[in-house]
């Protein structure tokens, strides 16, 4: 805090320099170790990884024409070219509950739908609805063994038009707690690395004593409220009242668990709240979700690369153009090529990620075999919005997949299959996730 | 007014969202016949059957009751027949007089249910603060500058909005934010330091940081040996101290050496080579000080060369580039803190009681008022108790009386009664409507006008119950209050959708010099004459024709402006002084000229426009939903691009080719209705620099801004369709009404909120549109005084 301006430099900063009595986690100063090398050495836990790419994919550059360990890498997917071993290349993929059914939406639902396999309710107010989506519906099966249930991160393109008549909220988030509450999605990597790591420091025992008497006082106050509150509003409070539980149970978890150890080098992100290059962005953030594997801090993590229907301009990398405006080319093979280069660089983005968890030791193999990320859109070709033969990556070998090859489903299988096939090697086993058919076969090999 | 309404100019302008609901009364026209008899001959071939086309079945509809019940699609209907998008162009075309009929029959039908069913306030789910609103309900209740918000994740917004109660929604992260940030601010409060602001700050000619090119105080770098410079003025005798933080630039081998020193005297000089992260140069320099005006200088005592240094400039520019080379340093704090022996004046005003000091009675005096001023009402005895526990507690496991009070105060901060404007009902399932609580009206008003909570003045006059008595003069002080920037901040720019500019890149060599300060001076206008026509309370058509607008330097070149009488000409002998280069000053415009009102400033027209030109179609659209309120429908997907039919039409003009874009049949009704406004714009490129011909049309190509009307009225270019739209005072009081209305309650207008917006906009054209007359009526408006409950609630 500094007198001279009106905004505040840095809290951190000034709360130190102010000898202020707040404990605040430094964490070059924690000890380096590596995670699970000391741990038990039974089976490492599958982690769970779900990233979405707005906008579709340029498609005949996308999908290998062949199948199986030999296919010829395409055009697009070359970032992935060293990694190929690792990645699944899944073709057939639908998501029927993406479409319009008669409500004119297409990008709204296509990112809810995305984890749900769920059509979202049209509406710009009060009645938002969709499904829950799949890594909550792991986090509410695995998340209590974690220190964190699951992270929500991904970058927000300040301004993008909402799809016509629906709720901004639906083109803006991938994870869904409950139908009607969504989980935002932090942009900041300063603010992932907190939410990751921000439980360490000597006074925190005391500090997570005072949270508790704070949170059980409020929990009684908003229970008291309840009762005179109706529809919404109650729906409201109860957002409010689970997120309490939520911490509550962080909170007792912190306490059972071993504090988080930050491997070598390590370091809270030190740009700015939020890089002012995408790129960078992206990559803080990617190293984030690799951390927060790494350390065992989560085992669940959504990782929104843009807001579905977003006009972000690719300028600087050759792309020119409102990203959206762009994926409805019209055929023109120039601006078909701009969206091939903006699905290149996501996938670089992507590949880096790949490769840091697999330079990782873990157990006897590498931090990436025991990973699942699957990486894609519901939108295929925008131009025309198609909601089937979607783009669909799986990487890692986590729960036993055979990675390296390019595998075709029949027409119109739903994608939610892929999720609860997913959702299975990770331990978690329930019926069915929105409009799911059954598990997909042949992930094995 | 009726007269006009009815002109087929209206139907294709404005549509029915505007349609008179207090028209004069009229012989009920047989609803079977116009009306059925319509629907069967038109509409039902397709909606009807087992499978009706977009699942809307039109085939029960029979009786007026029908109509009244499914109000939203009946007007959906109705302007749909209106446009001309429905029944389809494959399908026979109704005559005139056949819509003619349906249209004054289906109104009818609207204007006696309005005037017979009962009034409808509407339902407002318990909001959420916004990030916004936390920043400003933190800032008033603890006086901290603190900005914790910032760091919390993104708001949603709907209905235009990102104050939208719906969407505000909550989560575990969030959560952990609203704990974190209840500590950072209590602590701050009771901290022991309090730093200055300065009274005066000078000495570098301008305050750019070489790095981005923007204005950022934060940072300054001196790259010659002419001083910072800042006055403080304190208020008391006592021990201070100069906080310092800086950075060398090019330092290389030879340390960059600073000097600091207070009225004359040198309290330290500091020699660094940074920048090194593990090593700033940091220093707490302390000071007695009496009261009184005191000067802090900074000096960067060894520049390249003195030579180089009297004649730099700073930032240090060869022709037109920065020199990268040149040494520098800086100066990222340099701050005056103090009295350090005198308590926090927020701590002060929360612990300040006539009770024994740590007592229990203390205890509990502190934190009833305290809680009262955070939930924005007389906290409850068992609300109280609660936040004592935590202070029980707290001491039981051995903390101090104020660890243990920070506590109970934090807890106050992360309650539901403080993050969410809860307003409770006695009769949560009554449908009956009847005003909210006064001290609900101040939170309404306070979040309304100033997007924070309500001050003294206003919680005071809900205590006694006077709130509503006073409420016209409460909105005129509010209004005439500072903090109401915080409406125009954040109304204005989301009602003209101009936050947009932020993310609005440009492509091309024509753009060059279109950047992110220009961006930010183009929203500064707009803002700027937002707040003008709100503090002078001028008529809101203005906003449309108004004959001033607020410029810089650059702006002014931007618009070939001259000076500060708004000429576009040099006159030599003309004594007007030069717009100055970064202040913003107020110009007149000359009547009839390129600019004048939103519509010709530049943030409206940039954000309106593609990457690399401008689309009449996009400014069509945003005449027609946030000017006239009659948005157009989405378009139907699969269209391709215009780009993808350029090749056939090389030889055209920009407007020759959207015209052939549009004549496909299923474009044509709505395009019709967009383009023709759009285009009157043409004469203003994709950055709003006004251009007599398009470089990118065939040669010698003049730009068409000529339009037609459906009723034959033509136009030639932005300044005539100003005109027309500035007659259309109710279709646009409404409009901005509708929009305020949104704002003001945080949900989506409903179709019965049509009788109290009637009421608005007739109460202001009486005011000759007045805006803080608008404004007024929205908060005497049933909507926003009044309620009703939900069904399903429990009392």
């Amino acid at each position: 805090m500094t007198a001279t301006l009106r905004r505040p430099l840095a809290r951190r900063t000034f709360l130190r320099g102010a000898g202020a009595a707040i404990a605040l986690p430094w964490l070059e100063a924690m000890a380096p170790r590596s995670i699970l090398a000391s741990s038990d050495p039974g089976p490492m836990p599958v982690r769970l990884g779900f990233i979405y790419i707005p906008n579709g994919a340029h498609m005949q550059g996308w999908t290998p024409q062949t199948l199986g360990v030999n296919y010829e890498m395409t055009p697009v997917l070359r970032p992935l070219s060293a990694l190929r071993d690792d990645v699944l290349v899944i073709s057939g993929l639908a998501s029927d509950k993406a479409r319009p059914h008669g409500d004119g939406g297409n990008h709204a639902p296509a990112l809810a739908a995305y984890l749900t396999g769920t059509h979202p309710r049209k509406t710009e107010g009060a009645d938002i609805r969709n499904g829950a989506s799949a890594d909550q519906v792991a986090a509410a099966a695995i998340g209590h063994r974690t220190r964190l249930p699951s992270l929500e991160i991904g970058c927000n393109p300040i301004s993008w038009s909402c799809d016509s008549g629906f709720s901004c909220v639906y083109t803006s988030t991938m994870s869904w707690r409950t139908p009607t509450q969504p989980l935002p999605k932090l942009e900041s990597p300063q603010a992932a690395f907190d939410r990751l790591f921000g439980g360490g420091g000597r006074d925190q025992s005391r500090r997570q004593a005072g949270r508790r008497s704070i949170l059980d006082a409020v929990r009684a106050e908003a229970v008291s409220i309840r009762h005179a509150l109706g529809g919404t509003d109650r729906q409201k409070l109860d957002e409010y009242l689970s997120s309490i539980r939520d911490v509550e149970q962080r909170i007792a978890r912190a306490e059972t668990m071993p504090p988080a150890r930050l491997p070598d080098g390590a370091t809270r992100p030190t740009a700015a709240r939020i890089p002012a290059s995408y790129e960078e962005q992206l990559r803080l953030l990617g190293e984030l979700m690799v951390l927060a594997f790494q350390t065992d801090t989560t085992r669940i993590c959504t990782f929104l690369y843009d807001h579905e229907q977003s006009g972000r301009n690719y300028r600087d990398i050759g792309a020119p153009g409102n990203h959206h405006g762009l994926s409805h080319h019209g055929g023109n093979p120039e601006t078909m090529e701009r969206i091939a280069i903006i699905n290149r660089f996501h996938l670089t983005r992507f590949a880096a990620i790949l490769s840091s968890l697999k330079n990782i030791r873990e157990g006897d193999g590498t931090l990436l075999d025991n990973c699942l990320i699957a990486y894609g859109s519901t939108i295929a070709d925008g131009n025309n919005h198609d909601h089937h033969d979607l783009p669909i990556l799986l990487a890692g070998k986590g729960g036993g997949i055979r990675s390296g090859r390019h595998i075709r489903f029949p027409e119109e299988t739903p994608l939610t299959n892929l999720w609860l096939s997913m959702l299975d090697r990770a331990g978690v086993s329930v019926p069915s996730i929105g409009d799911s058919t059954g598990r997909l076969r042949g992930l094995e090999g | 007014m009726s007269t006009r309404r009815a002109a087929p100019l209206l139907v294709i302008l404005a549509g029915f969202g505007a349609a008179p609901r207090c028209a004069p009364a009229s012989e009920p026209v047989p609803f079977e016949r116009d009306v059925v008899g319509f629907l069967a001959k038109h509409c039902v071939n397709c909606h009807g059957g087992k499978k009706p086309k977009g699942d809307i079945s039109l085939e029960g509809m029979k009786t007026e009751a029908d109509v009244v019940k499914g109000r939203k699609l009946w007007s959906s209907i109705l302007r749909q027949i209106a446009e001309g998008s429905m029944p389809p162009a494959e399908r026979p075309r109704p005559t005139a007089a056949e819509l003619r009929a349906v249209e004054a029959a289906m109104k009818d039908v609207f204007r006696r249910a309005d005037a017979t069913r009962p009034r409808d306030p509407g339902h407002v789910t318990i909001r959420r603060l916004n990030r916004v609103e936390y920043n400003n309900t933190i800032r008033d209740l603890l006086m901290t500058e603190l900005e914790p918000a910032d760091d919390f994740p993104s708001d949603d917004s709907g209905h235009g909005f990102d104050n939208n109660s719906d969407v505000l929604s909550l989560s575990p992260t969030l959560l952990e934010h609203y704990l974190t940030a209840a500590e950072d601010v209590v602590s701050w409060t009771f901290a022991n330091v309090k730093p200055q602001p300065p009274k005066i700050r000078s000495g570098t000619r301008q305050f750019l940081s070489p790095q981005t090119g923007t204005q950022d105080p934060q940072a300054i770098t001196l790259y010659t040996s002419e001083p910072l410079v800042m006055v403080f003025r304190v208020a008391a005798d006592g021990a201070y101290a100069v906080h310092f933080a800086a950075e060398a630039v090019n330092a290389n081998d030879n340390p960059v050496a600073v000097a600091v020193s207070i009225d004359g005297k040198e309290l330290q000089r500091l020699e660094f080579r940074n920048p090194n992260p593990k090593n700033p140069a940091v220093a707490v320099l302390p000071v007695p000080l009496v009261k009184g005006r005191h000067e802090v200088v900074v000096a960067f005592r060894n520049p390249t060369s003195e030579l180089d240094a009297n004649k730099g400039t700073n930032p240090p520019v060869i022709g037109k580039y920065l020199d990268k080379n040149r040494r520098g340093v800086t100066v990222k704090k340099a701050d005056l803190v103090g009295p350090l022996d005198e308590i926090s004046e927020g701590r002060r005003r929360i612990l300040a009681s006539k009770q024994p000091y740590g007592s229990a009675e203390h205890v509990h005096d502190v934190l009833a008022r305290f809680a009262s001023r955070a939930f924005r009402r007389p906290a409850t005895a068992a609300e109280v108790r609660r936040y004592v526990k935590i202070h029980n507690d707290a001491r039981e496991a051995g903390e101090d009386f104020e660890a243990a009070i920070q506590l109970a105060l934090q807890g106050v901060l992360v309650s539901s009664n403080f993050l969410f404007r809860v307003e409770l009902d006695d009769r949560p399932a009554g449908p009956e409507p009847r005003p909210i609580s006064e001290h609900q009206l101040a939170s309404r008003l306070s979040y309304f006008l100033w997007s924070s909570m309500p001050d003294d003045e206003l919680l005071d006059l809900a205590a006694k119950g006077q709130l509503t008595a006073n409420l016209e003069s409460q909105v005129r002080r509010m209004i005439a209050d500072p903090k109401s920037e915080a409406f125009v901040d954040n109304f204005a720019s989301q009602w003209l959708g101009i936050r947009a500019i932020e993310s609005a890149t440009r492509n091309g060599r024509e753009f060059h010099g279109y950047d992110i300060l220009l961006r930010s001076e183009m929203t500064r206008e707009t803002l700027l004459f937002f707040d003008a026509i709100l503090r002078e309370n001028r008529p809101v058509t203005e906003l449309i024709d108004g004959q001033f607008t607020f410029i810089n330097g650059r702006l002014a070149k931007h618009y070939g402006i001259v000076d500060v009488t708004g000429a576009t000409t040099r006159d030599p002998k003309s004594m007007a002084d030069p717009v100055p280069p970064h202040r913003f000053v107020r110009v007149p415009l000359e009547p009839g000229g390129p600019r004048g009102g939103v519509l010709t400033q530049a943030s409206v027209l940039t954000i309106t426009s593609n990457s690399d030109r401008t689309s009449p179609v996009k400014r069509g659209v945003w005449i027609l939903e946030r000017i006239l309120g009659s948005p157009p429908p989405p378009p139907p997907p699969n269209v391709p691009e215009l780009e993808a039919q350029e090749k056939v039409a090389e030889n055209l003009s920009f407007r020759q080719r959207m015209e052939l874009h549009r004549s496909k049949s299923e474009c044509a009704a709505c395009h019709a209705r967009m383009d023709s406004l759009g285009f009157a714009f043409e004469k203003y490129d994709a950055i709003g620099r006004y251009r007599e011909s398009d470089p990118k049309g065939p040669r010698g190509n003049r730009i068409d801004v000529s339009g037609k009307l459906p009723d034959g009225r033509s136009f030639n270019g932005a300044s005539d369709l100003k005109k027309i739209l500035v007659e259309k005072k109710d279709e646009f009081a409404r409009c901005l009404a509708e929009k305020l209305l949104t704002y003001a309650l945080g949900r989506g207008v409903e179709e019965h909120d049509a009788p109290a917006l009637d009421r608005i906009v007739a109460a202001t054209a009486l005011d000759d549109y007045r805006m803080r007359t608008l404004i007024i009526e929205v908060a005497k408006s049933d909507p926003f005084r009044l309620r009703r409950g939900t069904p399903g609630a429990r009392p």
